[in-house]
């Protein structure tokens, strides 16, 4: 005996949501009616012609910056509490007691730290950005030297016939000036081909 | 070659922010939950592109979306502690978008309402349901890359309401069920039952002849 469905269970039946009992139930009584399969079909169709012409998923534009400035993001938010996920009962009395003698060693290892942090260069997370797809950057850095090196691979090699366009540079005869003496500081000029 | 909007095929399912639901997710939340922030990364890449169409479609805007689509991934790291295993994670993330999304509506409303942006104004207080609708759409070039129906679909999300628009991206595109859109939404099943409907109905005629012809 095929027994009426009700309008909810229809209209599940409709967008295929119904779990595989209710949906043969649905089925057989459906069977004998082609206005609600024609209904379905016209669904499936409209559905299927909305996913044809609108992407469901679509990789953002530089999906690896993405990446980076949301990882950044994410820990420039270091005041922020981190989602571990604990009972707010946990905290126990030995470390509320433990509390203060805490604060004062935080402190002290914090003089100590800005002390040594003038001596040694702070460490920075870098991204580089590069223009094209498919190349490849390496960053280097040496310490002693002061040094720094950008390696870009999969740049397209520059044409013989390529003309350096005007650039600005330090004074190519390398005047050294003394520190405050406007006159003698290095100056800009132009490269002209 | 510039990087672009790449749209990623839905059968693509192991390419990145493309990756069906299932038991990996709950793995990485219970890891980022816990402060793991590689299980995060790993979250986002597996959602990432769903939730940027979802904005995007949206927003018509690329750089809008992905604004809002980094603020969703933010929003929902500081409250992925809050976040219980009753729902599936990408529905929770579903509905952190649509708060966004929300929130930047209002907001747009809210920076135009002391200035004479005639784009602004007459994309928020025209009647959404009118015909003549003026649509400030993307950038041509996109548009020549997309096909005639695509323009026609995008014209005709354009002109319903943003409630309208919303589900049906949720239901027709992004292929949520009516239990996880009502999630999304805060609403009952019956509402969006209701709304889908109209919403559809209201599609189907701007797009008429499209629609008859098919």
């Amino acid at each position: 005996m095929n027994m009426n469905p009700d309008k909810q269970s229809l209209l599940l039946w409709l967008e295929d949501e119904l779990d595989a009992t209710e949906q043969a139930s649905v089925d057989a009584w459906a069977s004998g009616q082609s206005n609600w399969l024609a209904k379905r079909e016209s669904a499936r169709a409209w559905k299927q012609a909305l996913r044809d012409v609108v992407p469901a998923s679509i990789e953002p534009p530089y999906p690896e910056f993405f990446q980076a400035k949301l990882e950044r993001a994410l820990r420039d938010q270091s005041s922020v509490p981190r989602p571990v996920a604990e009972s707010q009962g946990s905290a126990v009395w030995w470390t509320k007691a433990w509390m203060p003698a805490s604060v004062a060693a935080a402190l002290v290892v914090g003089f100590f730290a800005s002390e040594m942090r003038q001596e040694t260069k702070p460490v920075q997370s870098l991204v580089i950005y590069t223009p094209e797809e498919g190349v490849k950057a390496e960053f280097f850095e040496t310490s002693p030297a002061e040094g720094t090196v950008i390696v870009l691979n999969g740049v397209a090699a520059i044409p013989d016939d390529f003309e350096v366009p005007d650039t600005a540079s330090l004074d190519p005869a390398g005047t050294q000036g003394v520190p405050g003496d406007a006159s003698a500081a290095p100056t800009a000029s132009v490269l002209t081909p | 070659m510039l990087l672009g909007p790449q749209i990623v095929d839905p059968p693509a399912h192991g390419s990145a922010g493309d990756e069906p639901e299932g038991p990996e997710d709950l793995v990485l939340v219970s890891r980022a939950q816990a402060g793991d922030m590689r299980a995060y990364d790993c979250l986002v890449l597996r959602h990432r592109n769903r939730i940027f169409a979802m904005i995007r479609n949206m927003t018509h805007n690329d750089a809008d979306a992905w604004d809002l689509s980094q603020e969703v991934f933010i929003k929902a790291w500081n409250a992925l502690a809050n976040f219980e295993a009753k729902a599936k994670f990408s529905t929770w993330l579903y509905r952190i978008a649509h708060n966004v999304v929300y929130d930047w509506n209002r907001r747009r409303k809210h920076d135009a309402a002391g200035e004479l942006n005639d784009e602004i104004l007459e994309n928020d207080r025209i009647d959404p349901s009118a015909i003549a609708i003026p649509y400030v759409g993307e950038r041509p070039d996109d548009h020549m890359a997309l096909g005639e129906l695509r323009k026609k679909i995008d014209l005709a999300l354009a002109k319903i309401s943003r409630e309208h628009r919303e589900i049906v991206i949720l239901k027709d595109v992004q292929g949520l069920s009516y239990r996880d859109i009502a999630d999304v939404l805060g609403c009952t099943m019956g509402t969006v039952m209701s709304r889908l409907f109209y919403a559809r109905q209201k599609l189907q005629t701007l797009l008429k002849d499209e629609y008859e012809s098919r």
